[in-house]
């Protein structure tokens, strides 16, 4: 299977984690160094079911932000977590990624989201959707609706007897694209996209 | 007699206007300009705001039910929601939103009626908050919550009921826009009515049994029914000049 970076605009998005540099500066609690991903992206209206894998960096840190860096070290991901344990046998990262979703007073031009916010995950879910649904579609175009996009699930599983950890982020929202009638894209859909990434945390 | 409605309404809308929170503006060409404008109007059956409040821990759920809230929706995607409480003191929060327009809900509006309702996109509208506003709405809970669980005599020495952020999972944000006649507030007028919908669920910790940090989940569901106005919307020809005055009312107390 071809393996390919989650981010298909690595340039802007490496670009754009120099920003929150500062985050690094934090000091890791947890870590899945090497953890394998599955990503898979669902389109409504036609489109083949997309799934990608890669290999990424999952760190925790002790100011409560988290990152997940995909192999073309581009920030997918990044957010706040909290622990909860579940006896001595395992526990559990809750994981939120960060919104950005500003209030009238930003240019929104000048201003766009930082790498790994959830507003930017789902722009590159749907530069990866677009162009997954042009192999059946060509030349049209879908729009997923970021203000649409609920985290039905974010968090990381890690078994204490081994150490083994699964981490689940799952998206689901609302999409319009003009598959079938060329023109403004109007036509509603939806997209839910499952990310999936095993490893041993330390 | 409808002309007497429009002006009874227009009374009510100004004394809400008053208590409405004063966004403002910075110097700059790239300020947005309010699309879409909603607000409660506490003298119609059904506009108001309601919270519940499920605290889990052996606390008893909390219900609210006063009802003054007020949205501006900009035309750049961003919105600034003032939720207020008994005092009429507002709390801000901010984001982003969408309009999916519903292709079932566009009403022609009859001038001759007296209806004020503007025809225009109608449909729903999808909401996110932002970090910064979703942790405030937190911080409000977290008191709130405390301070409920401590009406409960054996949880009165409670000092810690605070929502775990990162846990909590968003079901539902989004808000339903409707042009409907009313008959609930005769004699019957087209308005505009808007249903909103904010749902979540997460993990909270707690001292309900004298230890630090216990886990345990919430769940918190507010609604907000009230009326809308297109801002950037006029009436068609030939509506009645009384109408025309209370849009005018409306759009300077709510779309400025």
């Amino acid at each position: 299977m071809k393996t390919i970076p989650m981010l298909t605009a690595a340039v802007m998005s490496v670009s754009m984690a120099l920003a929150t540099s500062s985050v690094f500066a934090a000091t890791p609690v947890h870590t899945m160094a090497t953890g394998a991903a599955t990503q898979t992206l669902v389109v409504s209206g036609g489109c083949k079911t997309l799934k990608t894998t890669d290999t990424v960096t999952v760190t925790f840190f002790d100011d409560d932000t988290y990152t997940i860096v995909d192999s073309s070290a581009a920030t997918v991901l990044q957010g706040t977590w909290s622990r909860v344990d579940s006896g001595t046998s395992k526990y559990t990262l809750y994981m939120s990624p960060a919104v950005f979703a500003p209030d009238p007073n930003t240019d929104r031009n000048a201003t766009p989201p930082a790498a790994g916010t959830l507003e930017d995950f789902v722009s590159q879910l749907q530069i990866v959707g677009d162009s997954n649904c042009e192999v059946k579609f060509p030349g049209r175009d879908v729009n997923f609706v970021q203000p649409s996009s609920l985290v039905k699930k974010s968090s990381l599983v890690v078994t204490t007897k081994n150490n083994e950890g699964i981490l689940t982020v799952q998206v689901k929202g609302k999409q319009t694209n003009n598959f079938y009638k060329d023109g403004t894209i109007v036509k509603p859909g939806s997209y839910s996209v499952t990310l999936t990434i095993k490893g041993t945390v330390t | 007699m409808k002309k007497t409605t429009i002006l009874t309404m227009v009374v009510v809308c100004g004394a809400l206007a008053l208590a409405l929170p004063d966004w403002k503006k910075p110097l700059n060409a790239a300020y947005p300009t309010v699309k879409f404008a909603l607000w409660t109007d506490l003298a119609r059956k059904g506009d108001g705001v309601t919270d519940s409040l499920t605290i889990g821990s052996g606390c008893p759920a909390l219900t609210t039910k006063f009802g003054v809230g007020s949205m501006r929706l900009y035309d750049n995607g961003s919105f600034v929601l003032a939720r207020y409480d008994s005092n009429l003191v507002p709390s801000i929060y901010s984001g982003s939103w969408y309009l999916q327009d519903n292709a079932k809900s566009t009403k022609k509006v009859n001038p001759d009626d007296g209806s004020w309702a503007l025809p225009g996109s109608v449909g729903t509208i999808y909401l996110i908050l932002n970090t910064v506003s979703l942790g405030d709405l937190f911080s409000e809970l977290d008191a709130s919550a405390l301070a409920k669980c401590q009406t409960k005599a054996s949880l009165a020495g409670m000092t810690q009921w605070d929502i775990m952020d990162p846990s909590v999972l968003v079901k539902k944000s989004s808000m339903v826009f409707k042009t409907i006649k009313d008959k609930r507030n005769p004699p019957s007028l087209f308005r505009n009515t808007v249903t909103a919908t904010l749902q979540m669920s997460g993990k909270q910790q707690n001292d309900a049994k004298g230890t630090l940090d216990a886990v345990g989940g919430f769940s918190f569901k507010t609604t907000i029914k009230g009326q809308w106005i297109d801002c950037q919307s006029t009436p068609p020809s030939g509506t009645d000049s009384a109408v025309i005055n209370a849009i005018d009312n409306i759009k300077t107390q709510f779309c400025s």
